[in-house]
């Protein structure tokens, strides 16, 4: 498979939504006084990129479930939810545009490439920006639910979201 | 893991966790990734109603001459945002230039194309199917589907053009061509010395001989030529083939037999074609370039099979062949083989046997010590025994070291000015 433009161009872009994400998790960590933990997402951002330039398959997913635990566990620790919904949409960023990447490259050419990029690049980006005034607004909100509708709420949270996978693991070929 | 089930996860994990640890921060952490999938959802591709359309540029061709492919993908539904179109192509082909693959978008109505070369060993290969993959612009949703592209290719094995191989069968057919045909008549080569024949011309009176004899003419015969009946057996015997990191031996014989096909074809033969492996394949006899064609045809689909209860060439369909007509038997050799070739002698037959040697091909690559030279000296010793034995048995025997290209082995064995002798019969 030859290396072509657009490879080079959601390589950088890939690269550089890495690094933000773990700056910003890392200095969400640090800020918080947590250099363990700063120091760990430094080392999965590290063998994320690492894992990208070496084109192993798994680096994405394994990039982006490390940054997930990361972001989560941080807002265990009461670590800003701010810094850490950052980390979070950088990190989705990331990941998406490692597996664009690898699409581009299971291929030995691309049609309209700048299109093709173009149109994924703004959709992910409206995604993320919408994602990011959602979260920002949920944060603000209060709403106390007592146990039995929590409970309810999760119930209806799992069994919903393993109907929909069902039905996509069905369709989806 | 899937994508979609890998986000799906996550984002249950998060609500949960949120959910059972009482912190919201937890549920505005799943919010984003929701999105995304929700994102995905929306965009989430049709079913894609695409035609595929495959044109080649010939679907005959000689071997590792190119090809050019063409697919024209047609879409008959809604737009595609992201379409990964991949041709699969045969094994044993090989695409060089162009692209085999293409990741585009595609209107309605729209088309793609896809152009490629190919090149390929002998075969005959079967184009089915394109691959198609239909995804939402943030790949996540993937619809894929086969749709049937059929195309065929046949890729001819090399024939290489011998400049003649002269034989001599103990039977030729009734029509004038280039084999001798042990009969006194009109001709080029001296046939012998008969006495005088009403209507004889006289510059063919022998001056000498009849200076001998009183009151008798003699006169000059010469032998007639004809065409023969040449029957090719190519030994397609799993067994027979000995395979090393240089490609398999069978491809070598396949080789020689499209020569020698070629060769007798051109002087005018009627030539037939056995492929004897568990299956008997056979190309019924015939003449010229149409014939050529047909044996060339069956040469590119020839494969190598086994049979465990058939050792030699016990079923070898002798019946096909014309009584004392010419047979060339292209084969490694077996042991087992001498019986069945005694009995081709004993009815008459004119063998010629052209064995490529498994010995000296196999010991060359596996390397030298002590044990392969032992192994290889040992098998030589059983080999020339057997090839000794045919040679008694009046049996023309061409041993031919791979490393000699076959058009110099027939050259220098299969020329009369090189020819052993051969008995006139």
């Amino acid at each position: 498979m030859n290396w072509q433009p657009e490879h080079t161009i959601t390589h950088y872009a890939g690269s550089i939504a890495i690094a933000l994400a773990t700056l910003a998790l890392g200095l969400a960590y640090s800020a918080g006084g947590q250099w363990l933990g700063a120091v760990i997402v430094a080392v999965i951002g590290l063998l994320w990129w690492l894992g990208d330039r070496r084109q192993w398959s798994q680096a994405p997913t394994m990039g982006f479930v490390g940054f997930v635990c990361a972001a989560a566990l941080g807002l265990w620790v009461a670590l800003p939810p701010l810094g850490m919904l950052l980390g979070l949409l950088l990190t989705l960023a990331a990941w998406d545009l490692q597996h664009f990447g690898q699409r581009l490259r299971t291929v030995q050419r691309v049609d309209a490439a700048n299109r093709l990029i173009r149109s994924h690049l703004q959709y992910l980006l409206v995604v993320l920006v919408v994602g990011a005034v959602a979260g920002v607004v949920a944060l603000g909100l209060d709403i106390r639910l007592p146990f039995g509708w929590r409970l309810l709420t999760g119930a209806i949270a799992l069994f919903g979201l393993a109907y929909v996978i069902a039905v996509l693991r069905r369709t989806n070929d | 893991m899937p994508r979609f089930l890998l986000l799906g996860t996550l984002i249950f994990a998060l609500i949960w966790t949120g959910l059972l640890a009482s912190n919201g921060a937890f549920l505005v952490l799943a919010v984003p990734p929701l999105l995304y999938l929700g994102a995905a959802l929306l965009d989430r591709p049709d079913p894609p109603k695409l035609r595929v359309t495959r044109t080649l540029s010939t679907d005959r061709v000689a071997q590792q001459q190119p090809v050019v492919v063409k697919l024209v993908i047609m879409n008959d539904g809604p737009q595609i945002e992201q379409l990964i179109a991949r041709d699969l192509v045969p094994n044993g082909l090989e695409a060089s230039d162009g692209a085999t693959s293409v990741l585009t978008t595609l209107a309605p109505g729209a088309t793609v194309k896809l152009e490629y070369t190919l090149k390929g060993l002998r075969g005959v290969y079967h184009f089915a199917s394109e691959e198609v993959i239909s995804s939402d612009r943030l790949g996540l949703f993937a619809r894929r589907g086969v749709l049937p592209a059929p195309g065929h290719l046949l890729v001819l094995p090399e024939a290489v053009q011998l400049r003649r191989v002269d034989i001599r069968p103990r039977q030729t057919r009734v029509y004038s061509g280039l084999i001798p045909a042990r009969q006194g008549g009109p001709g080029v080569e001296f046939f012998g010395v008969r006495s005088y024949q009403p209507g004889d011309p006289l510059r063919r009176v022998n001056a000498r001989a009849t200076a001998r004899q009183a009151e008798t003419l003699f006169v000059n015969d010469f032998e007639q030529e004809r065409v023969a009946d040449v029957g090719l057996i190519l030994d397609a015997r799993q067994r027979s083939n000995v395979r090393v990191g240089g490609g398999p031996l069978f491809e070598q014989a396949v080789e020689a037999t499209a020569a020698l096909a070629d060769v007798f074809l051109k002087r005018g033969n009627r030539v037939g074609l056995v492929m004897y492996s568990a299956i008997v394949d056979w190309t019924f006899p015939g003449y010229g370039k149409l014939q050529r064609e047909r044996i060339l045809r069956a040469l590119a689909r020839a494969k190598t099979y086994d049979r465990r209860d058939v050792q030699g060439l016990d079923l070898l369909p002798m019946h096909l062949f014309p009584a004392r007509s010419q047979i060339v038997l292209i084969s490694p050799l077996q042991a087992e083989d001498l019986e069945m070739l005694m009995q081709l002698c004993a009815r008459e037959y004119q063998l010629l046997v052209i064995s490529p040697d498994p010995i000296l091909f196999e010991v060359e690559s596996l390397g030298s010590s002590r044990d392969v030279e032992l192994a290889g000296q040992l098998a030589r010793v059983e080999r020339m025994l057997l090839l000794h034995k045919l040679r008694q048995l009046g049996v023309t025997v061409i041993e031919w070291q791979l490393g000699t290209p076959f058009y110099q082995i027939a050259y220098e064995a299969l020329t009369r000015r090189h020819a052993p002798q051969v008995r006139r019969g």
